[in-house]
């Protein structure tokens, strides 16, 4: 599903890590590690098509487009929850058909109508989230500090969100510097750093 | 994988909710160019009357400093907000993002100079009789400018206080286009043919809305990275 070979990125000419060697046969969960300016944010643009200051082979294979959600999501503050969710839903050629059902999940139901920028940064983070809970999103998660600003409900929430996809054959890769609450939810490592890559659990 | 349609389609449809809920430059930069027309004309008073060749160059100066106003805030949400990396990570074409943003505000411009500018351009005393080619020309040669300040707003997009910046920037870039709308009428003014300067203006048209999107797309795909 990826291939990343003797894979580093570059900032201002100096490699953030050492190459970096994973091959990901199967679907699961892979967690990025490392400290704060490691490098795990610009790997994930990178695997995202988005950063292209690399070196390395690096191979989606089948060739597709990964889901990416970033820590800026792309919801613009003063169009409505209804019209970013139009946005998004439309970048990722999946129709509306479920959005009703989405901000009910999201606990969004009501706010439709509002601008982004009045909205919590909880809120509008769940708004950026929204993609991921359309049941025909097509393509690997990437996912930055996905569980930042949620509640402790929508953390869970999308937890369990993530075992489903996981069970349905995806892939998803994602950081975060806190740890999973489901029991059911193992995340692989991938680890980054300066003096020693590990690529751990049988990548 | 999507098509160009669909990609033209949709960044039509996001300048459109864009215009709705963010007008605010727009605004501002048609209060701007009402204002300055309307401070002229009860500065001259009624005995004085201005030279039609000032007037006509005061609207072209007043049309690209409205341009200004309204293109400074074109980029700096979408690139705050992380919605080009999105549109990137979808393989969509950021050139044709920006084409649809360029030739979407030209459109609206274009529409509300129309309006405007016959109405400073008669109360600074604009012969009526070059009243529609100097509309026509007006709104021709916006798409340049219009591109051109596009292409200001991109590369000043990552500088704080990037007004003053993008204004020493631009303004040279923006004097062809001047000279040549302006220079329409002033060749109808004096009595020459005046087509053939307005084909130029046409094509220097043509020539920016063809390749600032691309440029634009290089600069921001730079300020991502």
């Amino acid at each position: 599903m990826l291939t990343l070979n003797s894979f580093v990125v570059l900032r201002d000419d100096r490699c953030l890590f050492l190459p970096l060697n994973v091959n990901v046969q199967k679907s699961g969960l892979y967690q990025l590690l490392g400290s704060n300016g490691q490098g795990k944010t610009t790997l994930l643009r990178a695997l995202a098509g988005v950063y292209t200051n690399y070196q390395g082979v690096l191979d989606w294979s089948p060739s597709q487009r990964p889901i990416y959600i970033g820590h800026v999501a792309g919801v613009h503050e003063h169009l409505t929850l209804e019209e970013n969710a139009q946005q998004l839903f439309r970048l990722y050629n999946v129709s509306l058909e479920y959005f009703d059902q989405i901000i009910l999940d999201l606990g969004l139901m009501g706010l439709e109508t509002v601008p982004i920028g009045r909205l919590s940064a909880g809120q509008a983070r769940k708004v950026a989230l929204m993609p991921l809970f359309h049941p025909h999103i097509q393509g690997s998660w990437l996912l930055d500090e996905p569980f930042t600003s949620l509640d402790q409900q929508t953390c869970q929430l999308l937890e369990r969100h993530i075992k489903m996809y996981l069970d349905g054959g995806g892939l998803v890769i994602f950081t975060s510097h806190q740890g999973l609450g489901l029991a059911s939810l193992k995340a692989r490592v991938i680890s980054l750093q300066l003096l020693a890559v590990n690529a751990q659990d049988s990548l | 994988m999507t098509t160009l349609l669909d990609d033209l389609c949709m960044a039509y449809g996001r300048e459109w909710l864009l215009l709705r809920r963010q007008s605010s430059h727009l605004i501002n930069g048609f209060c701007f160019f009402l204002l300055i027309g309307l401070v002229y004309q009860i500065l001259l008073g009624p005995n004085l009357v201005m030279p039609q060749g000032v007037t006509l160059t005061l609207l072209w100066v007043l049309s690209f400093l409205s341009i200004l106003l309204i293109a400074d805030g074109w980029l700096v949400s979408d690139l705050k907000n992380g919605f080009y990396e999105l549109w990137m990570s979808q393989s969509r074409s950021l050139s044709i993002l920006f084409f649809a943003k360029l030739s979407f505000q030209w459109i609206v411009i274009g529409l509300l100079l129309s309006v405007f500018a016959p109405l400073v351009g008669l109360g600074l005393g604009l012969d009526t009789a070059l009243l529609w080619l100097t509309v026509a020309s007006l709104v021709v040669s916006s798409l340049a400018m219009i591109c051109l300040c596009g292409f200001g707003a991109v590369i000043t997009a990552g500088q704080s206080s990037s007004g003053l910046l993008m204004a020493v920037l631009v303004l040279p870039l923006n004097i062809p286009p001047m000279i040549f709308g302006a220079g329409v009428v002033l060749e109808s003014l004096q009595g020459y043919d005046s087509m053939p300067i307005f084909m130029l203006t046409v094509a220097l048209s043509i020539a920016s809305i063809s390749f600032v999107p691309w440029l634009m797309s290089f600069c921001t795909k730079v300020l991502i990275e």
